[in-house]
């Protein structure tokens, strides 16, 4: 057997594999086949429950973008004269963004269930 | 000693062949709905969606398909630099967190006598597992 053969067969079924995990799920993401009913609504017990509160939205708008920044950073990156050794490292105030996004949410959730 | 190397090669081979070809049938039977992923971000006992297990499995995803594609390109696995570990941290704690608010809001409602969890507009049906198979002669 092709040693080399082998090995690049194993590292495109990788990557093949985590595409045929990807695909399925972001299709029924976007065609209603995996539940997202409430996603935005709050959970809290209480008048507002139901409802959608903004830090809620902002956490949705905050990891997306971060995620889709830092990928597209990777992205730009890949295509240099050699190949990458690590990932790039994060922007420091893409990491400020991310957990002030996550210290928001979790801070609006906790709020609101102390005050219900 | 090649003899050995080439042992060593074909079975580390075989088994990554195994496991890429059981990570292929998950694959295949999540595509071919023999795997339900409808409630995969859903809350197990109201069937509301959940923004944690959502930002969770984005989060996985990307990095775990940047993370192949870089290894993939230089031909060893890739280093991760600190400020990504500290970006899976934060995701990871926020999961963390969100469910263990949410957990105490479940207890403190059983402690006052109220419903637990009541579900919101979607509720999640009884898996097929729970429901009772029929008694012999009446299927």
């Amino acid at each position: 057997m092709n040693g080399h053969l082998a090995v690049d067969l194993l590292r495109y079924g990788l990557l093949f594999w985590l595409g045929a995990l990807v695909v399925p799920i972001l299709y029924r993401l976007l065609n209603g086949g995996i539940n997202v009913s409430g996603l935005l609504a709050q959970d809290v017990e209480g008048r507002d429950r139901g409802d959608t509160p903004p830090e809620r939205v902002q956490f949705i708008v905050g990891i997306l973008f971060a995620v889709l920044a830092y990928a597209l950073q990777v992205l730009s990156q890949m295509h240099g004269t050699a190949p990458l050794k690590a990932l790039p490292e994060v922007p420091q105030n893409l990491l400020l963004l991310f957990a002030g996004s996550h210290v928001i949410y979790l801070s609006g959730k906790l709020g609101r269930t102390l005050r219900n | 000693m090649p003899i050995w190397a080439d042992i060593a090669f074909i079975i580390g081979a075989v088994v990554a062949l195994i496991f890429l070809a059981i990570g292929l049938v998950v694959a295949y039977k999540i595509a071919t709905d023999k795997i339900d992923v409808s409630w995969l971000i859903s809350e197990p006992d109201n069937g509301k969606a959940s923004i944690s297990r959502f930002q969770f499995l984005v989060f996985t995803f990307i990095i775990a398909g940047l993370f192949l594609m870089l290894s993939i390109e230089s031909g060893a696995f890739v280093e991760i630099p600190q400020s990504v570990l500290y970006l899976l941290g934060i995701s990871g704690t926020g999961y963390v967190a969100s469910k263990t608010i949410t957990a105490g809001v479940q207890k403190s409602a059983i402690a006052a006598g109220r419903p637990a969890v009541a579900p919101l507009s979607a509720a999640r049906p009884a898996s097929p597992q729970t429901v009772p198979p029929p008694p012999p002669g009446q299927a």
